[in-house]
């Protein structure tokens, strides 16, 4: 090992090589489920020759790699170690925004820039990145859409990789390559700028889609060392309405007509018990909230940007409004417990301090899947039947829908809060996670971002689909450098 | 224009597969969006209008052979014309005239279908491609209608029955209806009987152009002697040869007004001459005949020759008059079932110009029964999906395969032609 | 060659003896394609060779074990949907063409999570159709709708008019059914978890990428067999209504869909209006279509088109009348542009929005157009694309030289290049390509959905029944290439994309040797032989042989 660190060292400098067990203890073990596994080594490089050397180096002596990117608390167990002697490589450093294109609307970033660097500056520029559902601080963008977390803006998403455009990955052999435009214009980034030609198309070059290889690996195939993702225009005018009721079923057809109008930006679904936990404070105040909430409440905006703004949401609001009434469902801007200009702030920002997800109990275990709206009540039976079983208050899941591809899927997701230092709760916990991701996968519950016990299940429902997926990491990363274990290689 | 005039139009079919379909703008679903009855059932690009191009282009380059292939490839197409509305609705290729020159030419190099022997023979001894029927039973659906007979004396309208209703017994009614319609009309119509020849439009479809110009010159020359002012027809194959193969492809204008029956229907029931009072409650569809509808377009006459604009732009200089579907008879047959107390007519999917085949043209009702009756099968589906009890059409040739079709398949479908309507509503 | 017996009788156990021929005359019709002219030396529209055999196989399992066959016996395969371009022949010696005719089924239209599955030979125009009854709407190619849903998304490139609203092809594929060159049956997506057809993506990382990139494999690298595919929003009613006589098919919706010819006093004002429009976010359609007949013609095309007593025929008399030569000015530097509106407010805000960009950007309706007959017509042919074969109607052919797929800022500095090759073209010096005017630019201003992209191409229109001019076509197109790669500009997809995977193998070495990262067409073909280990992927794989 001491050889190792020396090597490392003369990459990326002794200050950035890190051996410290405290240190390699916290990247050992995160908030899931995922057996905890220490790695032999940290190290942080500051640039994409670093990373390209580091990733050489792992190919000549034959050492894992698990590279990350966000901060902690980490929560599905990607960044944990699945073998032993496994090197983090943390992109932390590597924190630049390389470039904001307000005329074509895209933004440039390394892996290590977080929710809240990138859409202060975006804001600048009077543009945002649409963005899951309060990240939390230290969430890397790229991560985040690498591993293609839901946004709260479905109108704008046209694939489940959108934002995303290029890449630059260094694969897991060690060979560099841009992807989309970026890879198919001649010249360094700054030449194809001088000739107009931007990040913004991301497939390709050629007749391989080598960004889709990277999406949902869970760093199995290769580093990317910066990314390009298109931007959205911060509204001038902007209404955010709630749809409150007692009764999912009730708003499923409005939001499906709702859909077809891409008015506006946000959309989302969440229960009362998410949305407290958004709102309060504390454990106190999320109790407090969640007794004056309804049952199920849609937000969802309509939006003006730089012309004609007003117009633009004066015309929306009466139709929103008509669509209301024709679905027999209700339109406000103010439940009580909620006022819609304190959501829209917080839908605009990352989570504050503590991470919104831990803040109540200090744990959360998620269970996320795709499926579409019309059958969210059915899965949200079986996690209710599944909590009832394990003893787990059904009133006290969180669930998060979230619309994506402008409607024709949906991000479901069971939030289930519990107090980690409570063996009894955890072990319970445990079990209901298990259980209902079995559940709900046998009826249909697709699980595409397979962390954790999902990759089995899912794996070994899809052999072809897997020996494909095996193939080609065979040829970007050869002698398995790359997170080995995590997924099904 | 003989087979070889379009070698090179040929090459310039950019095998778009508009062909294969009605045209785009006008699919109104998955299910009946095919137009070309020849693709649908033969599969191989070969069977289709862009396929042909291809077929006659490597025959004249000597790179493909004749074959039984070849001429199944060439004649399993009832010459409908679907392909050639399709194509002509962004392009100027012929892909209908190309394929019957290309048959023309399969003829005249002796490439002949065994099951057209039979039909040229009878055509040849007894004025009809009926096999087994005689020349001196032509006459016979006639009898007892005090009809006036035009070889003895002068008439101002001669009503031409046409091969199909002389001898299919059944379909007798509809050319009895006609007659009497007119008559009670006041129309001073006779006809010409058991004199009367077949219009020789079958055989040109079949590539007989020779044993094709010998009818138009005989009955043209029947029609002078008779002195009418107008031939009608209650026959849509008969309707396009006299109308547009007459003055187009044998040289010879008949100097007469050609009409189909619906045509003439329609002009006596706004002349007030026939009043259909009778109430005919029944919910139909109507089929456009192909010979009646698309192809059923006045001939212009046109000389020039193609000529280049702009470097290399093709054209015909003077313009020629394009024959596209746009002018053909669509409105009279759904005029004269519309003054029909209580009838109510619903549309196919498929109609007007792009109307589906009902299988029979071409010779492929006579040399591949199953291709006519699968298509005609095809056309009955499309008209029970309208809910339709009946479907009507204004050709014994599409109402004979219906009536086949359907009697295969067991069907409840009426099947009537409009003039079988109009009579019920009349007498 | 042919094949010997016992392999078509292999092929013949599987389709059954009636979907299967050998025989020249249906061999030869499989031979005859637009472009094949490039690729005959003698320069004839017919592919140099033929295909062994043709077979139509009606299910995914037939596909598979034909494709099982083919391995077994070292036999090359080119499937064929609808079959529109030389890419789709077959092109090496003892190959077999597999014509996916009979699998033409549209499987299920979710109406409620706007999706459809369909199988190789479903077209756009009947996808359209069945959608529209549900109020929705399909992605159409910009060649129209006369190509299979598969093929433009799977397969081809899948550029859009209606990219703006509803993003190019590829970006409505959901999840996918693959026969792979070696004959196992990959589902990509939540279809290969068993859960339906909504997902194009995972689990994990996507293995949709080896499918497809930014362009598809041209029939090269397996066979897709079924596809999800997204449907979108149709704010018009659920039987599209036709006006006019044929051929000049028109219109008449209602009044919440604008269509409007909008001109600019040069090539960087309509880019600058494009951003602009990318920001306001309206646009159903963004295209500039008619100046694909040229800008010194498009004014009398139009007018030809819409008009049902007129033909090609006419058009110098209709080029003389004063009328069309106003409008054909006016025409100059100008795209179409269609809003839908979801209510009355909806498309009086997009008007407004778009009467705003005019003014910033120098532009103007032009007003000729801007009646209810040329409104219609003009959302009819874009709505429809259903005359998108107009694209021969001059000589038979066409080909584009030049224009990338990119920003709208990147595409201005190739236009006047582009007009200068079409001009010398067109003169007296070489004169056998149609003269209709130098700018012949058409593509979909919209590429990506939201903006963003933009793809436009010059085009120029030469006779495939005339040899010196499909030389001279040739020659515009390698004089285009060079002054693409002087200027380092990305490779016209027409060019680019479709004609140099059937070029010989030196000149494709060449060309991906120049690519910025040649080492991605390396990967491309090491992926190629992992997939297709005994190489029975027939030509339209763009790869380098493996060298570092």
């Amino acid at each position: 090992m001491a050889n190792k660190k020396l090597e490392l060292e003369k990459i990326v400098g002794a200050k950035h090589v890190v051996d410290n067990p405290k240190t390699l203890k916290a990247y050992s073990e995160d908030c899931s489920f995922v057996a905890s596994r220490k790695p032999e080594l940290l190290v942080k490089p500051a640039n994409v020759d670093e990373v390209q050397r580091v990733v050489r180096w792992a190919n000549e002596t034959s050492t894992p790699l698990v590279p990350l990117s966000s901060g902690e608390p980490h929560f599905r167990g990607d960044t944990i170690p699945a073998v032993d002697k496994a090197i983090i490589v943390d992109l932390g450093l590597m924190n630049r925004i390389i470039k904001i294109h307000r005329r074509n609307r895209y933004v440039i970033f390394e892996p290590g820039v977080t929710w809240g660097q990138l859409q202060l500056e975006l804001a600048k520029e009077g543009m945002y990145l649409p963005m899951p559902l309060l990240p939390r601080k230290t969430k890397s963008v790229l991560a985040s859409l690498l591993e293609r977390e839901p946004t709260l803006t479905p109108h704008h998403h046209w694939t489940l990789l959108d934002p995303l455009r290029c890449l630059e990955i260094i694969w897991g052999n060690g060979d560099k390559l841009l992807t989309g435009e970026a890879g198919w214009s001649q010249g360094s980034l700054e030449e194809q700028w001088e000739r107009h030609s931007d990040q913004v198309y991301g497939s390709g070059p050629g007749q391989v889609d080598y960004y889709r290889f990277m999406s949902g690996a869970q760093g199995t195939i290769g580093i990317a060392t910066w990314g390009s993702a298109r931007c959205e225009l911060l509204p001038k005018a902007k209404k955010l309405f709630f749809t409150p009721s007692e009764n999912l079923g009730a708003l499923l057809d409005f939001m499906y007509r709702r859909f077809r109008l891409r008015f506006g930006d946000e959309l989302l679904l969440l229960n009362r018990w998410n949305l407290a936990s958004l709102i309060g404070e504390n454990a106190n105040t999320i109790c407090a909230i969640n007794t004056k909430l309804p049952a199920w409440v849609l937000i969802h905006t309509i939006a003006g940007y730089d012309r004609l703004p007003e117009e633009r949401v004066k015309f929306q609001e009466v139709d929103i409004i008509n669509l209301a009434k024709e679905f027999g469902v209700q339109l406000t801007q103010s439940i009580p417990g909620l006022e819609a200009e304190k959501v829209e702030k917080l839908l605009r920002e990352p989570s504050k301090e503590p991470y919104w997800k831990i803040k109540n109990k200090g744990a959360c275990q998620e269970i996320f899947f795709l499926t579409t709206l019309d059958k969210t009540p059915e899965f949200i039976k079986i996690i209710y039947s599944a909590a009832e079983n394990a003893g787990y208050p059904t009133s006290e899941i969180g669930i998060y829908i979230q619309p994506q591809m402008q409607g024709g899927c949906c991000h479901c997701e069971f939030d289930l809060f519990y107090d980690p230092g409570n063996a009894g709760d955890k072990s319970k916990v445990k079990e209901l996670f298990s259980k209902a991701s079995e559940e709900i996968e046998s009826c249909g519950g697709y699980f595409s971002r397979p962390y954790d016990i999902w990759k089995n299940t899912t794996y070994d429902k899809d052999n072809e689909n897997t020996r494909v997926a095996q193939k080609i990491k065979k040829l970007f990363d050869p002698n398995n450098v790359m997170n080995p274990n995590k997924l099904c290689y | 224009m003989a087979l070889i005039d379009y070698r090179d139009d040929m090459q310039r079919c950019s095998r778009c597969s508009s062909c294969k379909f009605i045209p785009l703008a006008q699919i109104k679903s998955n299910r009946f969006s095919s137009g070309c009855p020849s693709i649908e059932w033969g599969k191989f690009h070969a069977y289709s209008a862009s396929g042909r191009f291809n077929v006659a282009f490597s025959l004249l380059e000597g790179l493909i052979p004749y074959s039984d292939r070849l001429l199944d490839i060439v004649y399993q197409c009832p010459v409908c014309g679907s392909c050639d509305v399709s194509c002509k609705i962004s392009t100027q290729l012929e892909p209908l005239d190309m394929a019957l020159e290309l048959r023309a030419k399969l003829v005249e190099d002796g490439q002949l279908l065994p099951q057209h022997m039979p039909l040229i023979d009878t055509l040849r001894k007894e004025d009809t491609l009926f096999t087994g029927k005689i020349k001196n039973n032509r006459g016979n659906w006639a009898e007892g209608l005090k009809v006036k007979d035009l070889t003895t004396e002068k008439g101002e309208v001669l009503f031409h029955a046409g091969c199909r209703y002389c001898f299919d017994e059944e379909l007798w009614g509809v050319a009895r209806a006609s007659i009497s319609l007119l008559k009670g009309a006041g129309v001073d119509v006779g006809i010409l009987g058991k004199d009367e020849s077949c219009c020789g439009g079958r055989a040109y479809e079949m590539g007989y152009q020779g044993e094709f110009i010998k009818f138009a010159e005989s009955n043209i020359e029947a029609w002078k002697k008779a002195g009418v002012k107008t031939v009608v027809t209650g026959c849509s194959d008969g309707y396009y040869a006299f109308n547009y193969l007459y003055p187009a492809k044998s040289g010879k204008k008949p100097n007469v007004e050609v009409l189909h029956i619906t045509q003439f229907m329609d002009r006596l029931i706004r002349a007030g001459r026939i009043k259909p009072v009778n109430s005919v409650p029944l919910k139909v569809t109507y089929h456009d005949p192909c010979h009646l509808g698309r192809m059923g377009e006045p001939y212009i006459p046109w000389t020039g020759k193609r000529a280049q604009i702009r470097n290399i732009i093709n054209v015909f200089d003077p313009p020629k008059p394009k024959r596209r579907g746009t002018n053909g008879v669509y409105d009279e047959p759904r005029n004269v079932l519309k003054s029909i107390p209580d009838l109510s007519l619903v549309e196919m999917e498929r109609i007007r110009e792009y109307a589906w085949c009902c299988g029979s043209g071409g010779g492929v009702k006579e040399s591949y029964p199953d291709l006519a009756l699968w298509t005609a099968r095809e056309r009955i589906e499309e008209a029970k999906a309208t809910g339709a009890e009946a479907i009507v059409t204004a050709c014994p040739w599409c109402e004979r395969n219906f009536r086949d079709a359907i009697a295969v398949t067991g069907d409840k479908l009426q099947v009537y032609d409009v003039v079988e309507l109009l009579h019920k509503a009349v007498i | 060659m042919s094949l010997k017996k016992e392999v078509y009788q292999a092929f013949e156990d599987i389709v059954g003896s009636d979907y299967i021929s050998d025989e020249p005359a249906i061999l030869n019709s499989y031979r005859f394609h637009w472009l094949a002219e490039f690729l005959n030396p003698e320069r004839k529209r017919i592919t140099p060779v033929s295909a062994e055999a043709v077979l139509l196989p009606a299910t995914v399992e037939e596909v598979q074990a034909i494709v099982k066959i083919c391995n077994k016996y070292g036999v090359k395969m080119k499937p064929v949907g609808g079959g529109w371009g030389a890419w789709n022949a077959v092109l090496n010696e003892g190959a077999v063409q597999l014509d996916l005719k009979r699998m033409d089924r549209i499987l299920d239209l979710d109406e409620k999570n706007m999706f459809a599955v369909v199988e190789p030979y479903v077209m756009g125009a009947e996808l359209q159709a069945e959608a529209m009854k549900k109020g929705l709407n399909c992605h159409l190619i910009g060649a129209g709708g006369v190509c299979s849903v598969i093929a433009t998304s799977a397969c081809f490139l899948g550029a859009s008019p209606n990219g703006m609203y509803m993003s190019h092809g590829p970006d409505n594929l959901l999840a996918v059914e693959w026969v792979t060159p070696t004959g196992e049956v990959v589902r990509t997506g939540s279809r290969g978890c068993g859960k339906g057809w909504f997902c194009s993506e995972g689990p994990g990382p996507s293995m949709r990428g080896v499918i497809r990139g930014h362009a598809g494999t041209l029939g090269s690298f397996g066979v897709v067999t079924k596809i999800g595919i997204k449907l979108h929003p149709w704010p018009g009613p659920a039987a599209y209504p036709i006006a006019g006589k044929v051929p000049a098919y028109t219109t008449s919706l209602p009044g919440n869909f604008r269509a409007h010819t909008v001109q600019f006093p040069s090539e960087q004002a309509i880019a600058d209006s494009l951003y602009k429009i990318y920001d306001a976010r309206i646009g159903y359609v963004i295209h500039r279509q008619f100046n694909f007949y040229g800008d010194e013609l498009q004014g009398a095309m139009i007018k030809i088109f819409s008009d049902s007593s007129l033909s090609l025929d006419n058009l110098e008399e209709v080029l003389a009348d004063a009328e069309v030569q106003k409008l054909t000015q006016e025409m100059k530097r100008a795209y179409q542009i269609v809003l839908a509106g979801n209510s009355i407010g909806d498309i009086a805000w997009q008007e407004n929005a778009l009467d705003e960009i005019l003014a910033e950007t120098g532009g103007k309706k032009v007003a000729a157009l801007d009646t209810p007959f040329w409104e219609q017509f003009t959302l009819h042919f874009l709505l429809k694309l259903s005359t998108k074969n107009t694209n021969f109607l001059y000589t038979g052919s066409f080909l584009g030289i030049m224009g990338p797929v990119g920003s709208p800022d990147s595409i201005v500095p190739t236009i006047q290049p582009g007009e200068e090759i079409n001009r010398k073209y067109m003169s007296q010096e070489k004169g056998r390509i149609a003269n209709t005017g130098a700018n012949a630019f058409m593509g979909t201003l919209g590429y990506l959905g939201g903006g963003s992209c933009a793809y436009q191409e010059q085009f120029f229109f030469h006779d495939p029944a005339d040899k010196t001019s499909v030389e001279q076509g040739l020659e515009a197109v390698f004089e285009a290439g060079v002054v693409v790669a002087q200027n380092k500009w990305p490779p016209s997809p027409y060019s680019g994309y479709f004609l140099t995977p059937f070029l010989p193998r030196p000149v494709q070495d060449m060309a991906y040797g120049m690519d910025p990262q040649p080492q991605a067409y390396v990967w491309q073909g090491q992926i190629r032989e992992i997939f297709d280990p005994n190489n029975i992927g027939e030509k339209g794989y763009t790869y380098l042989e493996k060298k570092k």
